[in-house]
């Protein structure tokens, strides 16, 4: 299997989309945000599951949008699907290092 | 799949729907305060002026907000319902927009009780408290109690709403474990405030009330994730960080003078610290997160920030502060002026969106 199609390049350049889809308050990515809940691709598909901070949000359909477009543009040559996580809650142990650095977390205190 | 994103007409219904409270509400104040000749087609509006806003026009985002967001059949009566409202306060049949704002209201504290069931969260319960403070000031004012009362409750309504969806984002924020407690206690006065407005209206409960608007404010400015220094704020969040700041400082001016009457035994309603919290603090909050939630909601994106969204924010503000200076000297023309300079502040905020939304984006 070349580089170019191997599962790992795959899944990258579908978190490399992923990235560019922004909370538009908090102005961190999904990924470093800890939305991403689950990312499965195989050869004819990628299935996105998210995960919302709060049932209410308004924002849900604009973000699971935007994150569409993202994996349509990352993978054009697999049927994307979104779906929301059940039974999940999120929480700030969720957020990449640096996310938790850039939002005042002071994770290297003692 | 992609997900759906509203039809046209839906979206023109929507719109259309906030536009006719929105107007209502507004052409009443105005012509209150004689800037708007009275007329019989305004009777209605002048009337219900306060009540129109409240349940009628913010009671119809927020339950619109979060129809969209649950995507419950149901649940859009909610919003419906709220529209209904508008309608008949507007052809001055009070009684039936009555019954119908108070069903609007119920189904909304329906929705929080059903979410709470599989989500909890401090956040979710504090807005399902406020869906509960506009069923029961809506309640209150079909029972014929004060308008101390039905006022404190009604602007319950939309602080702990504001108060649940500002607790939910400071979760991306560090929150020391007294921070925690001391949100859970600033609810808990209010509470105390609701209930002994509701018991015993007076000084003390004004004063209970009005104290804990006075810590939340002091919470919002020191922990919020607008308040927050040395974060990026790209886009939009920078307008929206500046407009929720502005609304706590006017937030905690609102409770500063509405304990000063409180303690010279004046009542709670009157329109000074009102006008100061629900267009001060809460249109703030309006204008901040419109450049976000409107693209969100209608699915199309929005031009890049404009210093011009600026202006309608700012005019808004001078427009509160003449109102507060209106009011202490007891001046009419003051309080006029005031009216028609914030009701050009909406109209040029939405105005502004307007112009920003695009097009909704290619499938």
């Amino acid at each position: 299997m070349s580089p170019s199609t191997a599962p790992d390049a795959d899944h990258a350049r579908a978190l490399l989309g992923l990235s560019e889809v922004l909370d538009p308050e908090v102005g961190e990515n999904i990924v470093d945000l800890g939305l991403v809940e689950r990312l499965a691709i195989d050869a004819d598909s990628v299935t996105l599951t998210l995960l919302l901070t709060s049932a209410t949000c308004p924002m849900r359909d604009a973000i699971a949008e935007d994150a569409f477009r993202a994996l349509q543009r990352a993978l054009p040559d697999r049927d994307v699907y979104i779906d929301h996580a059940q039974g999940v809650a999120w929480g700030p142990e969720r957020m990449s290092a640096g996310a938790r650095q850039r939002l005042g977390w002071n994770d290297d205190a003692p | 799949m992609a997900p759906r994103a509203p039809g046209g007409p839906l979206v023109v219904l929507l719109g259309l729907g906030a536009a006719v409270s929105l107007a209502s509400g507004l052409a009443g104040g105005l012509a209150r305060l004689g800037v708007l000749p009275a007329s019989p087609a305004l009777a209605g509006p002048t009337a219900l002026h306060g009540a129109l806003m409240v349940c009628g026009f913010f009671g119809y985002v927020i339950a619109l907000e979060r129809a969209a967001a649950l995507k419950w059949r149901w649940l859009w009566a909610s919003p419906g319902l709220a529209l209904g409202g508008s309608v008949a306060a507007a052809a001055q049949q009070p009684a039936l927009a009555q019954g119908l704002w108070l069903l609007a209201a119920v189904v909304l504290s329906a929705a929080y009780a059903v979410v709470l069931r599989r989500d909890r969260g401090v956040h979710l319960a504090v807005e399902g408290a406020g869906a509960l403070a506009w069923a029961g000031g809506t309640s209150a004012w079909m029972a014929g109690a004060g308008l101390d009362t039905v006022v404190a409750w009604w602007c319950a309504f939309l602080v702990l709403t504001i108060a649940g969806e500002r607790r939910e984002l400071a979760r991306f924020t560090p929150l020391p474990r007294l921070a925690r407690q001391a949100f859970v206690a600033v609810l808990a006065l209010q509470a105390a405030g609701l209930l002994a407005m509701a018991a015993r209206p007076g000084p003390a409960a004004a004063a209970t009330w009005w104290s804990s608007l006075a810590a939340l404010a002091a919470w919002l400015l020191r922990f919020d994730l607008a308040c927050r220094p040395r974060i990026a704020r790209p886009g939009w969040a920078r307008h929206t960080a500046r407009c929720l700041r502005l609304g706590y400082l006017w937030l905690a001016a609102a409770a500063a003078w509405g304990l000063w009457r409180a303690a010279q035994d004046l009542p709670l309603a009157g329109p000074g610290p009102l006008h100061a919290l629900l267009l001060g603090f809460v249109f703030a909050m309006v204008f901040g997160h419109a450049p976000i939630v409107l693209p969100a909601l209608l699915r199309r994106s929005i031009a890049t920030p404009m210093a011009l969204a600026a202006a309608p924010v700012i005019a808004m503000s001078l427009g509160v502060a003449l109102r507060a200076a209106g009011d202490l000297l007891g001046s009419g023309p003051w309080r006029a002026a005031a009216a028609s300079l914030q009701a050009l502040a909406i109209v040029g905020f939405a105005a502004v969106m307007v112009a920003g939304l695009r097009r909704p984006a290619a499938a």
